[in-house]
């Protein structure tokens, strides 16, 4: 085996080499760009040399680069003759493919691995400028693992005998699809779990078609499923794309209606909730083709409101009295657009008649988890960097792995000392106390720029004493998970922690306010907290969906008096029913997987399951996913696969659609047939009895000239 | 040492060769009794034929009396002790001077000329004739 | 020498509609040197793959040394040795690079035997695979195969693209690996001249089926030239079927036939009323061609061209 890791080496060592070399010009770009106080100093750029997106983009595409070209050579290289030449020694192809997979990675991992630790050791000894981190050193080394897969990937590429011309890049598909997905999980070992799990899946099939030489036929079951796996991908990216396309082109000739809103159209219209400035919940109607909107309360009471968002709504009563009155109502849109009309309203003298409309500006909103979660490629995880106003003599930034707030002069960029709970010290007598806690990514905080926001408390800095002081700390035994501080409460900081919602006041004159959270707050992705009432009371706002809509569609609205924090009232936002879900059109080539989303859309997106109209849906896409099935089977009985192949290809066919059909034809290669002697009917060649009347081959026809001793 | 000469591609095998100009030969005296004959290795080698191609002649050879093998010396041009039977060699005889009349006479010769060119070549075989006669 | 080292069951292979070996069966006994004979694309190189394990048959099998050659054991394949067609060579690597990386998969290896091949090709130890002559690429690739001393040789048409000078350098190195009698040679070839020198046993492929296989001495024997003269002339018309037939051409008052010999035969001929028949053995070279070329009564290109004109 040492002999082929040698042999494979040194036919791999030049393309290594250079690859290396290119990778290190762009490498030296990069840093030359990092190191240009014109291009790259705060506040212009805050990133950490290894975060840069030179050096980022340098070892993606060197890992693109090198990984293709050494898989590919090794491929190519093992395939035809000199696979022939390679095979036939006294050494399990095994352990030929073994050694020359250790070969081509061990140089991978060099060709990638020396330039990383070359720009490291320049960025960390040789020649330091500002903080630097160990951990910003994973998203390059990520980067490098990533390209593992790109590896097998390639040799698979290449050394497959492909049935079809097409059919020979589609595990590119699904190499890719591993890459991508593994380089963009937040945390790290995720990522190399994915580039473990997809390797493994690739080396599968690549040592299958190795030590196959490509003949399908002879490889084990696992490998024409690692094979599967990897056609698969490409194939369903090859339909889902097809089948839209096709979709889109029938909607253009035709006015088809399906596909407007992604794989699924609701045919539902949600209803949109909206809250008041008094805290009231009532529902918005936007009736189509008519501008503005209307409201009713849950009931459907009509209501006058003033939409401060949308449009400026004036409203001028023009005559009623008791529970009947006609209003002028006029709208002027943000864009220009101007209407009046005249409406009859008609509510009971008790219920206010016209009130104004919390908008989405209103609330201070806390993205609940975003933070709990690694996000290792992120310059967040590792630094804090303050801007302070004026004339800059020192940068100062906090420093995750040291935890403390660290000052640089600029420009020599040299260290002056840090900042820890205790105060200032000199640059060489740092004390070793530090803050406590995980940064926070406090997207909701403004005027951030001299705040350190840590799951322990929030400071912020003073630059002339050189302080942190103090805004807010966690009681023992909590942990800060949020801190917003919007316009809409711009006197308070809103901190959520792992038990409470407080309000903390930043000056003197503003009390503190602290409410428990909801018990099954987990549930929820965000909060929104906002004044009402003149600022007496405080609704708190639950809601799963996205928060960048002024409508309200989910969860519940819990009203708090802003004094006590006692809850004054609960609004339960009801369910939404979505109607009946219809499948997009192009489902039909992929029967299981619209059958799939019509199930998941009645069982978790809260549609409404009315067998009468979704009938005809199950009936074409089962009828679909029939035909599919059948497809495969009659093919593997004309090529006579046997029962077993037969119902596998079968069931395939079900699951997979169209694309378990071309599964087949990619994976299975076509027989030969000719006419039997015995039954008349076209037999296969590859078996060595007739599939129809199991009569064996006839020997070939004697000439009368034959020799044999 | 003596060597014979292979040609390819005639009508002959390659061992028919080797066995008909070892005969020759010894019948023409280029090679006595008792004269060595090299080995069917140095033979194969030396004429780039299959080692039992060699081996099939000298067995031949030894079969018709013309050579032997001594155990661990090598193989032995042998006196000449005829070891078919008188009958059969006289089939033989008969079958080749058939062989020969035919081919003579379709090419047109007279049966002067035949007996001409035969005594030629027989002329250059000396002391055949009493070795003959002996049974 | 009974034993057969080299076995193949009712192997047929099919590249796509075309059935390139068809039901091949033939054993090779140890010892001997086996030529397989037939024109190209007769299915000779797809037989050697097979035999290695190179390529799955459509149908049937075929072993070496009992073992299938799909599921050859390491071990065994250190016992054959195997000269691709066309000598194929990891062309960067220097001679003696490829000396060390060949023998580092051999328990024993015969330095002797290498040096000695090499030199005989003069192939300097520092030259690269990529620069050498093509008779000294071959000579190369010979010398790497027999260092290992393999018991089986498996060549495919080891002769092709060399010179006269180079083949007899070559022809030296198989005799020489004859030595060891119980060493048995496969081989495939185009040139006759080394094939009657060094094979004992012959079989010849014509598009794909198996016709002769048999020891070469039964095979120079029974295919042989059979002339029918008549008086007044070859009877005109088409030939009755004449069992073991395989060429005949016509002449004035003579029918000259290659054919096997086959009972029944002499009796055909003599029905067509000839004055005399003469059988008369024929070389090798006419023999193969005439198993390989058209069948039955002949008109060659040249006579065709004559009898336009």
């Amino acid at each position: 085996m040492r002999a082929i890791i040698w042999k494979q080496a040194r036919e791999l060592l030049r393309w290594a080499v250079l690859g290396m070399v290119v990778l290190g010009m762009f490498v030296g770009v990069a840093l030359t760009e990092w190191y240009d106080d014109t291009l790259s100093r705060p506040p212009v750029m805050t990133r950490l040399p290894l975060h840069t997106e030179g050096i980022l983009l340098a070892f993606s595409l060197g890992m693109i680069g090198i990984g293709l070209w050494l898989g590919k050579l090794t491929g190519y290289r093992a395939r035809g003759t000199e696979w022939a030449l390679l095979i036939h020694r006294p050494v399990s192809r095994t352990r030929i493919f073994a050694g020359m997979s250790v070969a081509m990675l061990g140089l991978y991992v060099a060709a990638m691995g020396i330039p990383l630790a070359g720009v490291i050791a320049v960025v960390h000894w040789i020649k330091p400028r500002g903080p630097f981190a160990w951990g910003t050193a994973l998203a390059a080394v990520m980067a490098v693992l990533v390209g593992i897969p790109l590896l097998f990937g390639g040799m698979l590429i290449m050394q497959r005998r492909a049935k079809w011309y097409g059919s020979m890049w589609l595990p590119a598909a699904f190499m890719l699809a591993v890459s991508v997905y593994a380089a963009k999980r937040p945390e790290f070992w995720h990522g190399v779990l994915w580039v473990f799990g997809g390797t493994v899946v690739l080396v599968v099939a690549a040592w299958g078609v190795f030590v196959s030489g490509g003949d399908e036929e002879k490889q084990p079951v696992v490998v024409k499923a690692a094979q599967g796996i990897t056609l698969s991908v490409g194939l369903l990216y090859g339909v889902l794309i097809g089948g839209l396309m096709l979709v889109l082109f029938a909607q253009y000739v035709t006015d088809y209606p399906f596909m407007k809103d992604g794989p699924i159209a609701f045919t539902g219209t949600p209803t949109d909730y909206r809250l008041t400035a008094d805290g009231q919940l009532v529902i918005e109607k936007h009736e189509v083709g008519k501008p503005g909107r209307t409201w009713t309360d849950l009931q459907g009471q009509a209501l006058l409101l003033e939409d401060s968002s949308r449009s400026k709504r004036t409203v001028t009563m023009l005559e009623g009295s008791g529970d009947d009155r006609i209003a002028q109502l006029e709208d002027s849109d943000t864009d220009g657009d101007h209407s009046a009309t005249t409406q009859l309203i008609t509510s009971p003298a008790s219920q206010p008649t016209a009130g104004k409309l919390l908008d989405n500006d209103a609330f201070v909103w806390l993205a609940q988890g975003s933070d709990r979660k690694g996000g290792y490629q992120e310059q967040r995880a590792y630094v804090r960097w303050f801007f302070t106003e004026g004339r800059v003599e020192v940068w100062w930034v906090y420093e995750a792995a040291l935890g403390r707030v660290v000052g640089y002069r600029w420009p020599e960029w040299t260290r002056v000392g840090s900042i820890g709970p205790e105060g200032f010290a000199e640059d060489g007598a740092e004390p070793k106390s530090r803050f406590r806690g995980r940064m926070l990514s406090n997207p909701n905080v403004m005027g951030k720029d001299l705040w350190l926001c840590l799951s322990s408390g929030v400071y912020q800095l003073d630059a002339e004493q050189r302080q942190m002081r103090p805004v807010y700390e966690a009681r023992p035994g909590q942990e800060i998970v949020q801190v917003g501080n919007r316009a809409a409460l711009p006197h308070h900081l809103v901190i959520q922690t792992d038990k409470t919602l407080e309000l903390v006041g930043r000056e003197e004159k503003f009390g503190n306010v602290v409410l428990p959270l909801l018990e099954d707050q987990a549930d929820y992705r965000y909060i929104g907290i906002a004044p009402i009432d003149g600022g007496r009371k405080l609704a708190v706002h639950y809601t799963r969906s996205s928060y960048y809509s002024d409508q309200l569609r989910d969860g519940c609205v819990l009203i708090y008096d802003a004094a006590t924090g006692q809850l004054v009232q609960r609004q339960d936002i009801p369910e939404q029913r979505r109607g009946v879900p219809m499948v997009a059109g192009f489902a039909v080539f992929e029967p299981s997987f619209g059958i799939g989303t019509l199930i998941w859309a009645v069982a978790w997106k809260g549609c409404e399951f009315d067998l009468k109209s979704m009938l005809w849906q199950f009936e074409v896409l089962g009828a679909a996913a029939v035909v599919f099935c059948l497809v495969n089977v009659v093919v593997a009985w004309r090529w006579a696969l046997g029962g077993r192949r037969m119902a596998w290809w079968g069931v395939l066919g079900l699951v997979m659609g169209l694309a378990g059909v071309l599964l087949l034809w990619c994976m299975v290669s076509r027989p030969v047939k000719v006419r039997c002697a015995s039954c008349g009917r076209k037999r296969v060649v590859r078996r060595e009895r007739c599939e129809h009347c199991a009569a064996e081959f006839g020997r070939p026809a004697e000439n009368g000239t034959e020799v044999f001793a | 040492m003596f060597f014979p000469r292979v040609t390819t591609g005639s009508d002959r095998p390659i061992y028919r060769q080797v066995v008909d100009q070892i005969r020759l030969a010894v019948v023409g005296g280029k090679l006595r009794p008792g004269d060595s004959l090299p080995s069917v290795r140095a033979m194969a080698e030396h004429l780039l034929v299959n080692p039992n191609t060699i081996a099939k002649a000298y067995a031949e050879l030894m079969r018709e009396g013309f050579v032997q093998a001594q155990q661990g010396k090598g193989v032995f041009v042998a006196d000449r002790r005829p070891v078919l039977s008188a009958a059969e060699r006289q089939r033989r005889l008969q079958a080749a001077v058939e062989q020969l009349a035919h081919e003579a006479a379709g090419l047109g010769f007279s049966s002067k000329q035949i007996q001409e060119a035969l005594a030629k070549k027989l002329g250059g075989m000396a002391g055949m004739g009493e070795t003959e006669q002996k049974p | 020498m009974s034993e057969a080292v080299i076995q193949f069951e009712n192997l047929t292979h099919w590249y796509g509609k075309h059935c390139a070996v068809d039901q091949v069966s033939l054993a090779v006994p140890r010892g001997s040197v086996f030529a397989l004979l037939g024109r190209n694309g007769s299915g000779k190189s797809t037989m050697i793959r097979a035999l290695l394990g190179l390529q799955k048959p459509t149908r049937g099998r075929s072993r070496v040394f009992g073992e299938d050659s799909m599921d050859l054991a390491p071990q065994t394949r250190g016992r054959i040795g195997y000269l691709a067609e066309g000598h194929p060579l990891f062309g960067w690597m220097k001679v003696g690079e490829a000396e060390r990386f060949e023998r580092s998969f051999y328990d024993s290896w015969n330095e002797r035997m290498f040096a000695a091949v090499v030199e005989h090709f003069r192939i300097g130890r520092k030259q690269r695979g990529k620069d050498l002559s093509r008779g000294q690429r071959a000579g190369l690739a010979l010398a790497l195969t027999l260092a290992s001393e393999p018991e089986v040789l498996v060549l495919d048409d080891p002769a092709m693209g060399l010179d006269p000078v180079a083949r007899q350098d070559f022809l030296e190195s198989i005799v020489l690996t004859t030595r060891d009698s119980g060493r048995t040679v496969f081989f495939s070839s185009h040139i006759l001249a080394d094939v009657e020198r060094v094979a004992d046993h012959v079989a010849i492929l014509d598009q794909g089926v198996l016709r002769v296989c048999c020891p070469m001495e039964v095979f120079r024997q029974k295919v042989r030239r059979v002339v029918a003269t008549f008086k007044e002339g070859v009877p005109a018309g088409k030939l009755p079927d004449i069992p073991g037939l395989l060429y005949a051409v016509r002449c004035a008052d003579e029918l000259s036939l290659v054919a096997v010999e086959r009972s029944g035969q002499k009796e055909a001929i003599w029905a067509l009323g000839p004055a005399a028949v003469t059988e008369e053995p024929i070389s090798l070279d006419e023999a193969v061609i005439a198993y390989l070329g058209e069948h039955g009564v002949r008109t060659s290109l040249l006579e065709k061209i004559g009898g336009g004109q």
